[in-house]
């Protein structure tokens, strides 16, 4: 069994969005700020343009979700000087070029998807210059999301809709939504990938648990983290993940309660 | 996972980084400004990284010779770290406590280490050891580093220095091509088959590794051998006499430089971080090991055995080419 966790995708607009996935099959959640669907436990939110919005969407979407773990992902436009227009990337480095820092995402979608600096610009790029792509959302939404996860936890994917040969200034919204539309396909196995590879990832790094008997225990800190300790211990050396249920009593200290669970699951275990 | 190779903007022209990405092949390449905005980043996992690694070609530019910690051996000297983590992934590897990510770092400015291994051997008329594999194997990426092709030749004009080559590698084609030197070691950590089958996922086997020790043996190379760490949870005290019979034997003992016996322990804070990014390794929950003085060590009852073992090396080998590790 896995553990459970909450894949977010932040995309920029509504329409690019319909364009990868058939939002019919989402529920909309209303009263939001945001336009926002969701199907079991992927959520999409509609940020809008621009890092503020794709950084005020990421915290406002920690909100809907329901699970400690979250994995997030973006999903946009990008542009190139020369780059083919619907050339699919995926973000190893993300650089804002008004605050000048940089994120490094994780990079978990196949070999043949390129990795590449995508560098975030508050108004859309008129020079495509160096070897760059260039977005309008990615470090918004990475300063953001990036928090309480592991860079394993992010991933940024971009299709090129715009290059030198045909600038963003002369691009209309649905322009940009059918160079995306026509990735449909290998953006959504790119979705399938990560939700696999989350699984995996999620159950690592699942925060352990006290089982409900002893949930009420006063234990300090540093107790609680040896009754944690103690509970790695027994699942691995029994391979039995059910923790054996051990009576506590009223008025016994703290202290013993530990000893007690020391004596009783290292017996056990071993 | 599509791999991509992190460059240092300022070395991107260089010739060894031009060689490292030639012999890696890497599609993504990605300039960075320096290698700890990436490396040192808080909140990374050592475990999940080491299933999807990255590369980083990087200069180190401070403290590129350190003083030996003294728990980790009996000598007094310096180490050096060409590279960071290692391409095997042993269970017991205190890398995983140390740094925050898996990455493979490469440093490629051998001249800069050289410079400060000079400026430490000036100082005193002492012999003074250096230990190039402390944050990493030092031969097993040989092939793309170039390490020893540069830094053997380097440790023939120091002659009050001895390089320790550590490894658990068992190639020796580079090294064959290069003059042995009186100067430099080549010391190889050695447990037995059953430990390395559970413990060291990725290593050469043993015979594989003593076959490499008598071909740089009969070469004219010095040979070390590290029996560190012992592991007496899987393996018997009876398997180590073999191993040390197999390993003394297998090449005349004027080949031999020196051996090493150390007990399996980890400095308290590695092995909770250890234990935290691996909640499935069995090796750090043993109960016959515990924490003393800030230390994760064995309980008397492994102790008890390692004595034992270091008499009877004692008897194999002449005292004063023993170092124990505490």
């Amino acid at each position: 069994m896995c553990y459970d966790f909450n894949l977010v995708i932040v995309i920029a607009h509504v329409g690019e969005a319909r364009a990868i996935f058939n939002l019919s099959q989402f529920k909309e959640i209303r009263n939001s700020p945001f336009l926002t669907f969701r199907k079991n436990k992927i959520i999409i939110i509609i940020s809008g343009e621009g890092r503020l919005r794709a950084a005020g969407a990421v915290s406002f979407v920690k909100a809907l979700c329901e699970y400690k773990i979250i994995f997030w992902l973006n999903i946009g436009c990008a542009g190139h000087r020369d780059c083919p227009i619907g050339t699919v990337v995926q973000a190893g480095k993300i650089h804002d070029q008004e605050i000048n820092r940089s994120w490094f995402p994780s990079t978990p979608f196949k070999k043949n998807i390129p990795v590449v600096e995508v560098n975030t610009w508050t108004k859309p790029v008129e020079n495509y210059q160096g070897n760059i792509f260039y977005d309008m959302e990615a470090s918004g939404f990475i300063e953001l999301a990036q928090a309480n996860s592991i860079p394993e936890q992010l991933a940024v994917v971009k299709v090129v809709t715009d290059n030198d040969a045909k600038p963003v200034q002369n691009l209309r919204i649905n322009e940009l939504e059918r160079s995306i539309s026509k990735e449909k396909k290998v953006i959504k196995s790119l979705v399938a990938d990560y939700l696999d590879r989350a699984a995996v990832i999620a159950e690592s790094i699942k925060p352990i648990s006290l089982p409900w008997w002893l949930r009420n225990v006063k234990f300090t800190v540093t107790q609680r983290n040896e009754v944690k300790q103690l509970i790695y211990s027994y699942r691995v050396k029994s391979k039995d993940q059910k923790l054996p249920f051990l009576k506590i009593f009223k008025n016994t200290s703290t202290r013993d309660i530990l000893n007690q669970i020391k004596q009783e699951w290292t017996k056990e275990s071993s | 996972m599509a791999k991509t190779i992190f460059v240092e903007n300022n070395i991107f022209e260089h010739f060894r980084t031009r060689k490292l990405l030639n012999i890696i092949k890497a599609r993504n390449i990605i300039k960075i400004n320096h290698y700890g905005e990436l490396f040192n980043r808080n909140r990374q996992n050592f475990r999940i990284q080491k299933d999807s690694l990255n590369y980083i070609i990087a200069t180190k530019k401070n403290n590129l010779v350190m003083p030996v910690p003294r728990s980790t051996t009996s000598v007094e000297g310096y180490y050096f770290s060409h590279m960071y983590n290692c391409i095997y992934d042993c269970d017991y590897c205190f890398l995983q406590g140390h740094f925050n990510s898996a990455y493979h770092v490469y440093f490629i400015n051998y001249e800069d280490f050289g410079e400060a291994i000079l400026n430490k051997s000036i100082k005193t008329k002492t012999k003074l050891w250096f230990f190039s594999g402390y944050d990493c194997d030092s031969l097993a990426s040989e092939k793309i580093t170039g390490f020893a092709e540069y830094f053997v030749p380097f440790f023939s004009k120091l002659k009050n220095c001895i390089l320790e080559i550590r490894t658990k590698s068992s190639r020796t084609t580079e090294l064959l091509k290069i003059k042995p030197n009186p100067n430099v070691v080549c010391a190889f950590s050695l447990n037995p088959q059953n430990l390395i089958n559970v413990f060291e996922k990725g290593t050469p086997s043993l015979s594989r590794r003593i076959k490499s020790i008598k071909t740089l043996s009969e070469n004219g190379w010095k040979i070390g051998l590290r029996f560190d760490p012992l592991i007496l949870t899987k393996a018997r005290k009876e398997d180590y006499l073999e191993l040390f019979n197999l390993a003394v034997n297998c090449i005349p003992k004027s080949s031999i430089h020196s051996v090493s016996l150390g007990t399996l322990r980890l400095s308290e804070s590695h092995h909770k971080k250890m234990l935290k990014n691996d909640r499935q390794n069995r090796l750090l929950l043993d109960n016959r090991y515990g924490y003393e003085k800030k230390m994760w060590q064995p309980h008397s009852e492994i102790r008890n055995i390692e004595v034992s073992l270091r008499e009877h090396l004692k008897k194999l080998i002449p005292q004063s080419s023993i170092f124990l590790s505490e």
